[in-house]
This record gives structure tokens, C-alpha cells and sequence, in this order.
């Protein structure tokens, strides 16, 4: 590495010269788009089936549920990373929900209407689509909270429940972004949460890593045209950020971030408890070591709920998205999952 | 060569070229970003050669959501909301201060620690004094609370701007029952589809059992 500063600032000027070239003629990248079928649509909501691969394909159908504060194009977000391709390689019938973007008049959208309403009925659709009488959950972040609600509240209908990266203790220790949001009061009950407000959130977790660092070395990107490729993939989904609808993030920030009721076992929904005791099918927990969104710790504490028989964590080396975008990683989360799964 | 052949355009000159180009908008904001963060590093060793003041690198104060730049004054009715969010924003900028002042000191004992001119060094140090300085504000609780009054006055100006509507508009109440009741009905006809086609599945697999 050059150790002077006019070194060092030549070039830098070389590499973003290079990259303005090579922005110049590069088209934006597409995320991966592996080939689906839209088989439901609800409102914004669509549910999709994956096409199988040429391979023997497994019976019980593999629904994946991703969080309402970001798109689920990350789980394909490009073929060498693309965690739904990885699953359709090893024969497993993929489906997944995209919620969609909610406008003003989703504003009254609740958590029950997300839980008990339009994943359960994404439950249904698939069910039937597979001809399976039960359904094997994958779901992500904010998405592995509502899988774990819906497994406690319909055990009947999960074979089996992964949860990757997935906060169940709101205020373990470490937790800024819990520390922050435990003491906001109420937001406005009929004004959706702009999406960009939630991105400058997450941003604000680590000001100087995101916008600093992130940006400071083109030549990071000049190297190798799959790189530059990935960059603006990412940066693509980063800024992706859909409005979260009113009363579903005020019940969310209320009853999770605020209150803990999950992991204290106090939640309700639509006068029901929900206990996270009350699942019984298998459970495989992957958390991220490195993760400042949703700390280990967060995501550990489902083993305070699970019977030990049908529980099992996995630790992933990364972040909160590296953990399952990252080569490394993401061939040890497959490699356990379908393992797991079959 | 050809003596007439001009100058090649200076990193600027070719930057403000593609800025007014028809590339599309995500490039012109990553390039933008990286333009700016290359002023920024480079001030930041420059700053450190002479020995100046070093705080002002740490400073979050212009970076969302510490400030209210999103917000659109102009009704005297917002006023109150307005003044609510500047004083909530002084305070996130004085925390914001001493974050910057801690970083300076922790960067300053980095680099003394490290008796070398290396520029990656540099940029390390920069960064996780940063991260500590910021790691330790984060959780007090003059920070969590100046953050708390910051979204609460973001919040009343959000309120405040709603309750003005101009002339022949519908009502603020009338709107929340269009959207309550759109709710209602899209949820009972999700409902409705839902158990109809389970019924219907039934049906076919009685009927084939009897066929």
C-alpha cells in the first residue's frame, strides 16, 4: 500500500478516474431475477413460486419470509450469491413472499393483518400449490419474527422453521438500535414510516463505516468488473427501502423494541398469546457473529423458548447481510440447511 | 501529436461532464459519494500534516437523521413544531460535538502508538476512533433522550402539517375512515377468497374420492 499522502491521493484520483470510465459504459446491473411464477396476489402483496431446477426435488414446499423494511430481492441478488438459487440447487420447492409497497391506504395495516392474515394465507396458497398438508418456514429478520409468530399460533401447518438472523430478546445487551427505539413514543397512527427514514436509521448505526468508509476507495471497485457489479447491486437494494405501513410498525415498535412481549411471553395478537413454547416442529436458528442490527444475543434467546430436542443455533461469520450474502457464509448456512431440512 | 489536440479534462471537468449526462441518477450519487469522501480523506491527512484541529472530522451534525434537512417549512401554523425541532436538533449537535472531541483525543493516542507514515493507518485510526467515540455516546442517556425529543418534534411538525389542508379538501377524519374502512373490506374479502377455495379444494377431493 503507498505510504506517502501525495501517493496515496495520485491514486486515488487514478482509480476514480477509472471508475468514472467504466460507470460511463456500464449498464445498471439487475439482481439475479432467478426465473418465478406469481401464483397469489393479495392488495400489494405477491407470492411467487420459484422454477425448479433439473434435480430431484424435495416434497414439503420451503416459504420464504423476509422483513416489511427492505425488499426480498437480496435473497437473489445475483446467481453467485443468490441464496434462492443455492435452495433450488438442492431440489427444495421455493417460494416467497414479496409484501410489496405499501401506500397511504395500507396505513391501518396491523400486525395481524401481516400474521394471521396475509401469511397465513401465503401459507394456504402454498400448501395447495405444492399439494403439501404442511410447509417448511424460512424467514429472515423482521420476517423470522412474524415466522415465529405464526409457527407458535399454527404449529399445525409448519414441518419445519428456520430463522436466519432473527431478533427474539429486543433489549439484550449491545443492542443500539433497541436502546433507540425503546424510548421513541408513539409515531402517528394514520402516516406510514417513509422508508427512507427507516434507511437513514439503519445508517445511522455506523455514521462513519456507511458514510465514510464505505466510499472512500474506488479502487476497491476498479479491479474486477464483478465487484463493481455486486457494489451497485447492494447499493441498488440499500436504497430500496418501502414505507412501512402505520399501524404495523407502531405495534412493532410498541410490542417488540418497547415492551419485549415475544421474548417476556406477554404478546397478543387478535386477543391470542403468543408463545413461542407452542411450536413444535424443529428449529434451526442461524445468527451472525457480527451482526449490529440484530446482535447475537437478540437471536439466542430463542433457546429460551424451544425445547431443546427441537432446537439447534448455527453461527455465521458476518453481518446482518453478509451472513447470508456472502460466499463463505452463505455455502455453510446451505450446506447446514439442507442437511437440516432433508 | 497534434499541437491543436486540448488538455485532457481534469477529474472535475469529467465529473460535472457525466453529472449532466443522461447516466442514470444511481451512478451520479455513488460517484458524487466518492468524490466527496476523496475531499474528505485528503483534507483529513492535510489537516493532520499541519497539525490543525481534527474534531470537525467526526462530526455527524449535516448527516441524516441528525438533521431536520428534510423537513419543509412555510405554515405559521408549524411554527411552534419547527421551533421544537431546532432546539431538539441543538442538542443532538452538542452530543454530536463531544462524540467529535472524544474521537480527536482516542485518534490522536492511535497514532502515537504507531510510529509510522502510513496512510492506510491513518484512515484506520480515523475510523475506529471514530466507532469508539460513537459506541460509547450512543448508550448514554442524554444522547437516547436528546434522540428521543428529536423524532418527538419531527413527529408534532408531521402532525402539525397535516391538520392545515387548503380549501375544499376532504377532512383529516374523513380520510382516516375511507382508510379504515378500505382496510376492513380488503381484510374480509382476503377472507372470503381464502375460504372459498378451501371449500372448493374440499369439494374436488370428495368428489374424486366418490368418482
Amino acid at each position: 500500500m503507498p505510504s506517502t499522502s501525495q501517493t496515496y491521493n495520485d491514486t486515488w484520483k487514478k482509480h476514480f478516474q477509472l471508475l468514472m470510465e467504466q460507470l460511463a459504459k456500464h449498464p445498471l446491473p439487475e439482481y439475479a431475477n432467478t426465473e418465478k411464477e406469481l401464483i397469489y396476489s393479495e392488495n400489494k402483496l405477491r407470492l411467487f413460486r420459484y422454477t425448479p431446477l433439473d434435480t430431484t426435488q424435495e416434497k414439503t414446499p420451503l416459504l420464504i419470509t423476509y422483513a416489511l423494511v427492505n425488499r426480498p430481492d437480496i435473497v437473489d441478488l445475483e446467481p453467485d450469491r443468490s441464496l434462492v438459487l443455492r435452495l433450488l440447487e438442492q431440489g427444495f420447492p421455493v417460494y416467497l413472499i414479496d409484501w410489496g409497497y405499501p401506500d397511504s391506504s395500507d396505513c391501518f395495516t396491523s400486525l395481524n393483518d401481516y400474521i394471521n392474515g396475509l401469511l397465513h394465507r401465503c401459507v394456504q396458497q402454498t400448501k395447495r400449490h405444492a399439494c403439501s398438508q404442511r410447509v417448511d418456514l424460512l424467514g429472515i429478520c423482521q420476517g423470522g419474527v412474524f415466522s415465529l409468530c405464526y409457527a407458535a399460533l399454527h404449529p399445525e401447518y409448519i414441518r419445519k422453521l428456520v430463522i436466519i438472523v432473527t431478533p427474539v430478546d429486543f433489549h439484550s445487551t449491545h443492542d443500539t438500535l433497541g436502546s433507540w427505539v425503546k424510548g421513541l413514543t408513539n409515531l402517528s397512527p394514520s402516516v406510514n414510516v417513509p422508508g427512507k427514514l427507516i434507511s437513514q436509521l439503519f445508517n445511522s448505526l455506523k455514521p462513519y463505516q456507511l458514510n465514510h468508509e464505505k466510499y472512500r476507495q474506488p479502487a476497491s471497485l476498479t479491479e474486477k468488473k464483478e465487484t463493481l457489479d455486486t457494489f451497485l447491486r447492494m447499493e441498488q437494494w440499500l436504497n430500496d427501502n418501502p414505507d412501512l405501513a402505520a399501524q404495523a410498525a407502531n405495534e412493532f415498535m410498541h410490542h417488540f423494541y418497547q415492551q419485549n412481549s415475544l421474548h417476556k411471553k406477554t404478546l397478543r395478537l387478535a386477543n391470542k398469546r403468543i408463545l413461542l413454547s407452542n411450536i413444535k416442529s424443529p428449529v434451526l436458528n442461524f445468527y451472525a457473529t457480527k451482526d449490529h442490527i440484530v446482535p447475537p444475543m437478540a437471536a439466542q434467546a430463542l433457546a429460551d423458548h424451544i425445547s431443546p430436542s427441537l432446537y439447534q443455533a448455527f453461527a455465521l461469520n458476518g453481518g446482518h447481510i453478509g451472513a447470508f450474502t456472502s460466499y463463505k457464509t452463505q455455502q455453510q448456512l446451505i450446506k447446514k440447511l439442507s442437511s437440516w431440512l432433508k | 501529436m497534434n499541437s491543436s489536440d486540448s488538455k485532457p479534462d481534469t477529474i472535475a471537468e469529467q465529473l460535472n461532464k457525466l453529472l449532466s449526462s443522461d447516466m442514470p441518477d444511481e451512478y451520479k450519487t455513488l460517484l458524487k459519494n466518492f468524490q466527496q469522501q476523496g475531499e474528505f480523506y485528503s483534507q483529513l491527512i492535510q489537516h493532520i500534516d499541519n497539525e490543525d484541529k481534527l474534531e470537525s472530522f467526526w462530526n455527524l451534525a449535516h448527516k441524516p437523521p441528525f438533521t431536520a434537512q428534510e423537513q419543509t417549512p412555510g405554515f405559521t401554523q408549524i411554527l411552534d413544531s419547527i421551533r421544537a425541532l431546532q432546539t431538539a436538533t441543538l442538542k443532538i449537535t452538542a452530543i454530536q460535538h463531544d462524540i467529535s472531541q472524544q474521537a480527536a483525543i482516542l485518534f490522536k493516542e492511535k497514532q502515537a502508538e504507531k510510529n509510522s507514515n502510513n496512510v492506510e493507518e491513518t484512515y484506520q485510526h480515523w475510523l475506529q476512533a471514530g466507532d469508539a467515540a460513537f459506541l460509547d455516546a450512543s448508550q448514554r442517556d442524554d444522547y437516547l433522550s436528546a434522540q428521543q425529543q428529536l423524532f418527538d418534534a419531527l413527529k408534532s411538525l408531521m402532525q402539525a402539517q397535516q391538520q392545515y389542508y387548503p380549501f375544499e379538501q376532504p377532512s383529516q377524519q374523513s380520510i382516516t375512515d375511507l382508510q379504515k374502512g378500505l382496510q376492513q373490506l380488503r381484510t374480509e374479502f382476503a377472507e372470503y377468497k381464502e375460504q372459498t377455495e378451501a371449500t372448493i379444494q374440499t369439494l374436488k377431493a370428495r368428489i374424486k374420492k366418490h368418482s
